[in-house]
This record gives C-alpha cells, sequence and structure tokens, in this order.
C-alpha cells in the first residue's frame, strides 16, 4: 500500500506545543481553590512507627490537613498489595512518605511537615537480596500470606520471597553432559534511577458528595491507575478518573502510584479542595522507584563449535521495600535470560526478594536489560575460551523464523541475523586494531537482544471525524515522550486517506477515552496502531458509502487520499470536507468508529499448552556493536562509537525510531559506566544531580542508529516495536569491549573509573 | 528554607554596619550560587541575609603598575573569563574560570564568593594562591590585607571575621617567562565538581634553562586549598626534565590528603593527584619554553 505518512520522516505532531512551553504537563496542573501537599519521609530504614504527634503541625497557618497511616489506612499494589499510601504501623525503607500535609501554600505545606514528631522503634534491617532471602533475615512483609496478590505470582509467607518463577525445558543434565565445555559465572546488576526531566507529580481533587476522585497526571497507563485506585478506595471505575498531561518522561518510572498516592490520601480530607503535589529531585531519586538490581548466575554447555546445549539460570532480584511491577519482571521479564539463541535444555529459577531500599519497579526493558547483560557476557566469555569469533558464536546459535522459542512459540520475524550483520559491519568488526600509542588502548565489543511484549493485551480506539472533515482520534495512549501522538496520528491518516494535520488526539481521559493496557511493554505502535487500523477502515468506509450516495455512484468506485473523494475515472470528486458539509452541515452529525485489537487468538501465538503467555505477538532483535578506548593510567573509558542496529518490524516513522534507539544508547552508556547509587544504612547519599551522575552531552560517542525492518503480517503497516529493547544490549556491548582492549571482563555494573583502574593494577603481568 | 530577614545595603559602609550589627546570624550573599542552594538544605540557617549585588563599587577589575592586578569581590567569574585584558596579561585565570560551574552559573557566580565559602573544591581559589594573590579584608574598624595561602582554614572555614567583608583580591604582576596552568579532575563531562584540582605555575630563568619558581596548589583533595611546598622544592633552581616532574607529580600527591567520600575514594584520588599534577606540570613547562 502506497502511503502519505508511515514510513516517512515526520516531524513530532507535539513538537511546536512543547518548544513553545504551551504543552501542558502534571506540575502545571492549576485548578481553582487547589492547596499544596508536603510529605515527611522515614529516616529509617527499618522501624516500627510508635506515635506520630502533628498538633505542632495544625497550628501552622495556611494548613488545611495533616494526614496520617492511622486516618489513611489503606495499601495499593498493582501485582501484590503490600504498600500504604502512608505507612501503617512500620516503615520499610527510608524515604517512606510517613505523613503528608495539604496547605495553602508550597512553604506552609513544607514547614507543617517539619513540625511532625515522630517516634519509631528502630528494628534490624537488610539491603542485600541475596541476605534478605536466607532464613533468620528480618522479615520485611510478616502479612505477606495475607496480601491480595495476581494469582500468577506465588508468594513465600514468612518470608521476604515475594515471587517464585520455576521453569524447565528438556533435561539440562542431559545438556551438560553432551558439552564439550561448561561455563559458570555470576553477574550483578545495579538499581538506576530513570531520571526523567519531569519528576513525579499530580493533582488530586474528591468531592465527597459524588464520591468522584480525579487525578491529573502523566502516569503511563491511566486506566490501570484507575482500575487499581477504585478497587482499594472501594469505589467503582466511573468515579475514578485519570486525565493525562504530557509527559517529561517516564522510562518505566511512571509505571505505578507515586506522586498520586500522596496526593489521594491528601484529597480525602480537604472537602473537596484540589491538591498538588510535585515530587523534589531528592523524592524523584531516593523515593519514587529504580530499577530491580540483580544478582545473576549462568551456567551454560556447549560444544566446541559453539553450540549451545543447555543453559541453566539463577537469579535474585531485588524487590526493594514494596512490589510495583517487580513481581511481573521477575517473572516474564527474566525469561530472556536465555537469550536469542536455540538450546534444548533449559532451567530457570528466578526469586523475587524484599528488601528494606526504595522500591524496585518497571525500567526500560522490563528484565531483558537485567538479564541481557549478563547472556552477552558470557556469550562473550564463551566465544573467547573456544577461540570463536564472538559474531560467529552468536550467528551459530541464532533463532531463525520456524524456530521453536522456549515455550514451543514458532519465532516469526526474526530480523535478529540482519541487525548482526549491520552493526559489526559498521564498527569495522574484524578489522585490525591501530596502534596504541601511549595510555590509551582501543577496543571493540558486541552484544545483542530478544524482547517480547507482555501478550495478549488489549487497546480500543475510537475515531470521530467531525462535520468539517477534522478528525479526532480517542484513545487512552499517553504521549509518554516517545513520539507516541506522531506514529498514531501517522497511522490514522493512512488508513483513513486524510492529512495529517486534520488528526488531533487529545491526551487521554479516562472517563472518554477508551480502554488501553498502557504505555508500556514496547506496545502502543503495534497494539494502539492496529485498533486505529480497524476503526480507521471503519471510518474510511462510511465515508465512501455517505460519498456513494451523494455522487450517486457505487462506493467501490471511489477513493479517499489526503481528504480528496476521487472516482476511479476521476469524473467525480469531492474533499471530505464538502462531504461532510453536504452531509451534517444543516443539523450536525459525525461519522465515527470504534477499533478493538487483541492480539489474541493469533496463530502466531500458540506455543505449549499452559504456557502460552510466555509467547509474545511481536519479537524485537538487537545488535550493538560498541568501540571503546580505556586509559590504563586513569580508568577512563571513553566509548567512541556505538552502532544500534534494531529490528523494529517497520519504522512508521524513522526520525522516532532513530530518536528511541539513540534515546537508549545514551541510557545505556550513561547506566554502565556512570549511574550509581551510593548507600549507608540503606540512605541514598548521592541524592541530587550533582552527585548522581548521569553522561552529559560530552561523555557520548558517535551514535549509529541501524533500522532493520522485518515486516511483520498482523502489524499495522509491519510494525513491531523499538521503546525498550533499544536499552538492554549496550552494557554488554561495552563491557566485551572493554575485555577487547584491556583483558578485563567486568561481571558487575557499574564499571566505574576507579573499578577499572583497579582491576588494570591488579591484572597479571 | 526557612525564614530570614534580608538587606539589600547599597554602599559597603552600609554593608559593614549591619555585619557588625548582626554578626554570627547574618550571612553575606553575592551570587547565590553557594548560598541559595545550602540555605535550602538547611545546611545553614541564616536569621538575616544581607545581599550586597547591589554595591556596583564593587564590582570592577584594574591593573596598578607597581601592584599589579585588583579585582572587585562582586566581579563574576564570566568577566574574568572573556575579559582581553586578562587573557592578555594575566592568561591563567580565565582558564581557570573556563573551567568552573556552567555559564549560567558563571554569569552570577563573583570570585568573592567563591573564596569566602572555602569549599576545598573552589575552583579559583588555587591559582590565585599559586600568584601570590591577597584578600583585602574590610570591617567598620579597618581594613588588613592577608595573602590567600594563609586565608583559608579548613572545609568551609576562613580567616574573616563575622564583621568582615573580602572587598577586594589584588594580584601581584607575574614575573616574565611564567605560566599557569589549572586542571580539574571530573567523573564526567561538563558542568562538574572538581574530584581533583591542581594549579601550577612556572617561572623559568631569563638566562639558562633552570626553573626558577614553581607553585603547585592542590584544591579539593585537602580540607583547604594547599602548596605541595615538597613537590615545588625538588623543581625549584632545577633543569627539568620528564623524569623530575613524574617524580614532583609522586610528592604532590604524598602531601595532598583526600578522603574517601561518594565523589572518588582516597586512594584513587590520591593516583589522580598525581596525573594531573604531571599534566598540568608538562602544560606549565612547554608553554614557558615555547614563549621563550
Amino acid at each position: 500500500m502506497e502511503t502519505q505518512y508511515v514510513g516517512k520522516r515526520v516531524p513530532r505532531v507535539d513538537a511546536l506545543d512543547k518548544v513553545t512551553g504551551q504543552a501542558m504537563y502534571s506540575v502545571d496542573v492549576e485548578l481553582p481553590g487547589m492547596l499544596y501537599g508536603a510529605t515527611l519521609r522515614s529516616p529509617l530504614a527499618h522501624a516500627k512507627i510508635v506515635e506520630i504527634d502533628t498538633s505542632a503541625a495544625l497550628t501552622v497557618p495556611g494548613v488545611r490537613a495533616v494526614v496520617t497511616g492511622k486516618e489513611f489506612p489503606f495499601t495499593f499494589g498493582h501485582m501484590i498489595k503490600d504498600q500504604p499510601f502512608l505507612s501503617i504501623h512500620k516503615v520499610r525503607y527510608v524515604g517512606e512518605p510517613v505523613a503528608a500535609v495539604a496547605a495553602e501554600t508550597e512553604a506552609a505545606a513544607q514547614e507543617a511537615v517539619e513540625k511532625i514528631r515522630v517516634e519509631y522503634e528502630e528494628l534490624p534491617a537488610v539491603f542485600d537480596p541475596r541476605k534478605a532471602a536466607l532464613d533468620g533475615a528480618p522479615i520485611i512483609h510478616e502479612d505477606l500470606g495475607k496480601y491480595d496478590h495476581g494469582n500468577v505470582y506465588e508468594l513465600v509467607p514468612g518470608t521476604n520471597i515475594s515471587t517464585v518463577m520455576k521453569y524447565s525445558r528438556g533435561d539440562v543434565e542431559v545438556g551438560f553432559s553432551e558439552a564439550d565445555e561448561v561455563f559458570e559465572d555470576e553477574f550483578y546488576i545495579h538499581p538506576v534511577a530513570h531520571t526523567p526531566m519531569e519528576t513525579h507529580a499530580a493533582v488530586v481533587q474528591y468531592t465527597p458528595s459524588g464520591k468522584m476522585l480525579t487525578v491529573w497526571s502523566s502516569a503511563d497507563a491511566p486506566c490501570q491507575r484507575a482500575k487499581d485506585l477504585a478497587k482499594v478506595l472501594s469505589l467503582s471505575f466511573n468515579q475514578v478518573r485519570f486525565i493525562s498531561t504530557y509527559s517529561g518522561g517516564g522510562f518505566g518510572g511512571k509505571g505505578a502510584i507515586v506522586a498520586e498516592g500522596i496526593g489521594v490520601a491528601l484529597a480525602h480530607f480537604t472537602k473537596g479542595r484540589p491538591v498538588k503535589v510535585i515530587y523534589s529531585r531528592q523524592e524523584e531519586l531516593t523515593a519514587s522507584q529504580v530499577r530491580l538490581e540483580a544478582y545473576l548466575k549462568l551456567k551454560t554447555g556447549v560444544k566446541k563449535d559453539g553450540t549451545l546445549t543447555a543453559r541453566e539460570a539463577e537469579i535474585i532480584w531485588d524487590n526493594g521495600a514494596y512490589s510495583s511491577k517487580g513481581p511481573e519482571v521477575a517473572r516474564r521479564g527474566t525469561l530472556t535470560i536465555f537469550g536469542p539463541y536455540r538450546t534444548p535444555h533449559l532451567t530457570l529459577l528466578s526469586r523475587l526478594v524484599y528488601t528494606n531500599k526504595q522500591p524496585s519497579g518497571a525500567y526500560r526493558g522490563f528484565g531483558t536489560t537485567q538479564v541481557t547483560w549478563a547472556c552477552e557476557a558470557q556469550i562473550d566469555i564463551i566465544a573467547g575460551k573456544l577461540g570463536i569469533d564472538p559474531v560467529e558464536v552468536r550467528l551459530r546459535n541464532f533463532y531463525a523464523d520456524g524456530d521453536p522459542y522456549i515455550n514451543e512459540q514458532i519465532m516469526h520475524t526474526a530480523g535478529l541475523r540482519e541487525t548482526l550483520e549491520k552493526a559489526s559491519q559498521e564498527i569495522g568488526w574484524g578489522q585490525k586494531k591501530p596502534k596504541t600509542t601511549g595510555t590509551k588502548v582501543r577496543g571493540k565489543g558486541i552484544a545483542t537482544t530478544i524482547k517480547g511484549t507482555n501478550t495478549p493485551t488489549d487497546s480500543y480506539c475510537f475515531i470521530k471525524v467531525n462535520v468539517d472533515g477534522s478528525v479526532t482520534v480517542l484513545t487512552s495512549s499517553v504521549e509518554i515522550g516517545a513520539g507516541q501522538k506522531t506514529v498514531l496520528a501517522q497511522i490514522a491518516a493512512d488508513t483513513i486517506g486524510v492529512p495529517l494535520a486534520s488528526i488531533h488526539i487529545p491526551n487521554p481521559d479516562t472517563c472518554s477515552t477508551p480502554f488501553d493496557f498502557g504505555v508500556t511493554s514496547s506496545r502502543t505502535t503495534y497494539h494502539m496502531g492496529n485498533a486505529i487500523c480497524l476503526a480507521g477502515q471503519k471510518v474510511r468506509r462510511q465515508i465512501l458509502e455517505t460519498a456513494g450516495e451523494i455522487l450517486k455512484t457505487d462506493p467501490e468506485r471511489l477513493t479517499l487520499r489526503e481528504g480528496e473523494i476521487i472516482d476511479r475515472d476521476a469524473e467525480n470528486q469531492m474533499t471530505l470536507k464538502e462531504l461532510m458539509a453536504k452531509k451534517y452541515g444543516g443539523k450536525g452529525g459525525a461519522i465515527q468508529g470504534e477499533g478493538y485489537f487483541t492480539p489474541a487468538g493469533s496463530s502466531l501465538i500458540k506455543a505449549k499448552p499452559g504456557i502460552e503467555w510466555m509467547s509474545s505477538i511481536f519479537w524485537m532483535w538487537a545488535t550493538h556493536a560498541a568501540e571503546v578506548e580505556v586509559d590504563t593510567e586513569t580508568g577512563v573509558v571513553k566509548v567512541l562509537k556505538i552502532a544500534a542496529a534494531h529490528d523494529v518490524g517497520r519504522a512508521i516513522n524513522p526520525i522516532g525510531c532513530e530518536q528511541q534507539i539513540e534515546g537508549s544508547v545514551i541510557m545505556g552508556l550513561s547506566n554502565t559506566l556512570f549511574e550509581e547509587f551510593k548507600m549507608e544504612k540503606g540512605r541514598i547519599m548521592n541524592d541530587t544531580l550533582a552527585d548522581y551522575k548521569v553522561a552529559t552531552t560530552l561523555d557520548l560517542p558517535e551514535i549509529v542508529p541501524i533500522i532493520v525492518e522485518s515486516h511483520h503480517s498482523e502489524g499495522p503497516f509491519g510494525a513491531k516495536g523499538v521503546g525498550e529493547p533499544a536499552l538492554a544490549p549496550t552494557a554488554p556491548a561495552i563491557a566485551n569491549a572493554i575485555y577487547d582492549a584491556v583483558g578485563i571482563r567486568f561481571k558487575s555494573l557499574p564499571i566505574t573509573r576507579e573499578k577499572v583502574l583497579a582491576a588494570i593494577r591488579n591484572r597479571k603481568p | 528554607m526557612g525564614p530570614f530577614e534580608y538587606f539589600e545595603p547599597e554602599t559597603v559602609e552600609e554593608a559593614l554596619s549591619l555585619l557588625r550589627k548582626y554578626s554570627d546570624t547574618a550571612k553575606v550573599c553575592a551570587g547565590g550560587t553557594d548560598l541559595v542552594v545550602r540555605m535550602r538544605k538547611h545546611l545553614v540557617n541564616p536569621q538575616f541575609v544581607i545581599g550586597i549585588a547591589g554595591i556596583r563599587e564593587l564590582d570592577y577589575f584594574r591593573f596598578e603598575d607597581d601592584e599589579g592586578l585588583r579585582v572587585g569581590c562582586l566581579t563574576n567569574i564570566r568577566t574574568i573569563e572573556r575579559s582581553p585584558q586578562l587573557q592578555e596579561r594575566y592568561t591563567m585565570l580565565p582558564q581557570v574560570a573556563r573551567q568552573f560551574g556552567s555559564i549560567a552559573i558563571r554569569n552570577v557566580a563573583t570570585i568573592g564568593g567563591n573564596l569566602c565559602n572555602a569549599l576545598p573544591s573552589a575552583d579559583m581559589a588555587p591559582m590565585l594562591i599559586a600568584l601570590s594573590a591577597k584578600a583585602k579584608l574590610v570591617s567598620i574598624d579597618g581594613e588588613r590585607i592577608v595573602p590567600l595561602e594563609d586565608f583559608f582554614t579548613g572545609p568551609g572555614k576562613t580567616v574573616l571575621r563575622a564583621d568582615e567583608l573580602l572587598v577586594e583580591v589584588r594580584v601581584p604582576t607575574p614575573p616574565p617567562h611564567t605560566s599557569g596552568v589549572y586542571q580539574k579532575y571530573t567523573t564526567r563531562g561538563g558542568e562538574e565538581l572538581a574530584v581533583v584540582g591542581v594549579a601550577t605555575l612556572v617561572t623559568w630563568g631569563s638566562k639558562d634553562e633552570r626553573c626558577t619558581d614553581v607553585r603547585i596548589v592542590l584544591g579539593t583533595v585537602v580540607p583547604a586549598p594547599m602548596r605541595a611546598k615538597e613537590a615545588e622544592a625538588i623543581l625549584k633552581g632545577k633543569r627539568i626534565d620528564d623524569e623530575l616532574i613524574e617524580k614532583a607529580a609522586q610528592i604532590a600527591a604524598d602531601e595532598s590528603r583526600p578522603r574517601d567520600s561518594i565523589r572518588g575514594s582516597a586512594d584513587y584520588r590520591r593516583e589522580m593527584v598525581r596525573i594531573i599534577t604531571r599534566d598540568v606540570l608538562r602544560q606549565a613547562f612547554e608553554r614557558t619554553q615555547s614563549a621563550r
């Protein structure tokens, strides 16, 4: 199909609003009578609350409400209902909200918070998930067994283990006995912050008369948040209204109730007045959520020619104090530990463990980033030991179309090989190294990844062709900052046959926009794109039928392109605007259509009964190739270039794909070499962006994004997704390049210059 | 930030009488880039803030033939960075200023504020000490001139009394064949606090190949900016080669007193002192030689 917009380098539809400062973010929401919230946070990692004295806070002029867990004793949790809005009886991490104040000004709220006195009885705390998993560790959630939870999450009451996931295929003992070499390695990947430009913020209003709770926020899945809040507050879904603002970056961090929770608690005590809660950067870094840290053991059997025979993985994930989306990361996100490789025998034990730290949650990649780190570093170790080129080892084991996945799903649109070929070619793989001068040594590394999407999940949309021919697309897909609106508008414009400029996609409002699973799991282009295709085809058909009536011709002879209705012989023609005026100009009216998409039932996701949930309606593949320069005197690793090739199915908007890839490479480089929480007794010591080091523009290499298009048979115009997997291979590619440069294998992240220098000093001569 | 009363004096005399009156309970605010951050974090909670930015007579620099350069305390870092006259006669000062904060910070941060805050990582201090600069401190009772080398007494601590104001920095004219280089080591590119800062000033003899004078001043890795005098001693009066530079750099590293902190371990920072000292010495010697 010839397209006007799909596949074209279309500028972002939200760009003008954003660069002119007109886009409204959650912090910009101003309402009549609005109060400001502030939060008192726990200074201790694990303690009983003996007493809270709020009397002095209540005397501060302008204070309208002071709330603790005693007044608002509710808990929430999307997967495991374990998190209080405000601490109830005990605190479980430094930074946990203990009390909140709503006041006429931010200053009054802050002053009042400082006047709340809390008496604690400190409890032993545990920060290492490996220790927290042992018998005798301090128990963080005594009532774990009583919590409501998704029935797929296997809790272990009486311990700190909140999810256990076991899976085996074949017989690993057989696989290891068939191997010529068996490799056993342990890896560690650290927690990192999402550091969105826009910190968490929300405005919440609760009108007691109508029992209506309204939340303005940039949450990435407004329908899920509304559903969760309705359930825990015993409201009906239509009494909870999420109004989405523009988002200043999510990366998974906006995938839970965060600032919204403080607002919800306060709004119940302000007699209908809305409350605004804005997280400071310090709160964002210490009391929102982080990427799950993980300890990964990987045992792999290989034949001399590099063929994998068996893999055994054991992972301990750090849940932090509360679950957020940790359980699903530990269950589904964990599966790609085996990488994009055919492996006949495998076994996996994944455990998610509570610690007295900031909650962990979704972070770009949803577990894939963590497991790819281990998988891809070990593939390089294997290649080195066997004396086979790392590219070659990968090619020998890669999934190709028709291969069975670990649950017997048949692999399709595997553009993996092409990503490897293109990325390695771009980096000059196999070329002779330049001669080292002075203290700087160069090396190259490569890493691949496989990432699926949560399957099946649903998306609905509603399209209105208005009386003047303009088009409104109603969806609950948030513009998280990745270009969702532009991609969806491109799909709508080409499907209906109207100019892109005639399409408007308002921000979601759960009262009026239809259900969507959320902007998560790299799913929006594929799922909402498909829903828009279905709705777009419906309205297009109605437009042509109406035109047939008016032009007194067979609709089959008509086509709609760029808002022009043209007859096959070009005898009759009219614009969509003229058509709508003729049909509805008098009394008004519109042409409307809905689209519902679910991948459920697709033959593409058939698999072994009982474990179909491991299937993905589309698989995303990527290869990153990195060249680094290591200064052996200072330990400084300078990344010179990263070539990042991604199979996106089809690029609806190549600019958007390139930006996703570039942004991911930057994020990956930053958390591989720079970002690290420095903790003392559970307190994050580097709680500012001066000391929590995010890479700056000056630290960046040449980035070459490469788009590979494998054309998914059921994707909208062949598209898949790109948001998450773009990050996963960056860390192992850099680590593998460092190994190539100086012969030092890093198995623990981040790779700071201090660690590099220490390792170089300790290197055997 | 706690509540405070704010004054905006228009003259030095007015500022000094406020300082005498409020003494320890007041803080002087020039550019505010350090003070406001510290107040927000409740690290300081002054009852009174004396904003001196309006005292325009303190924003100047001029050259006095016999005594060198005089810089008013309100001169901002961006002015120092961009002045063609300073570039011509005190090249090393714009070279320091370029590494200071970000452009936005340099536009408001002042030389007086940077010195009086006395952070071990203050970028302006090491080179000014290397240049034997002095500070003019005034109070209602009169004035005193203190060499900057003796000005700092510890992290955040100086000899400045609560009723005194640092109004001017005096920098003697460097001898001929002198060049200075400051370099800071940071853990990422862009606007960063120094993890190690080293300034060096080298004077070359006019007749032979000997180094007649040298200063090596360490910042950040010491409680207060400090000359590495033992390292200086082995260079002074010598013919300089790379071996001697390496040796001096090692001695400077041994003289440094870094701590373990969230910004770096003591051992790593000490090693970076060696490398940065070596690099700035090499650059300074190369510059003086090429200038001769």
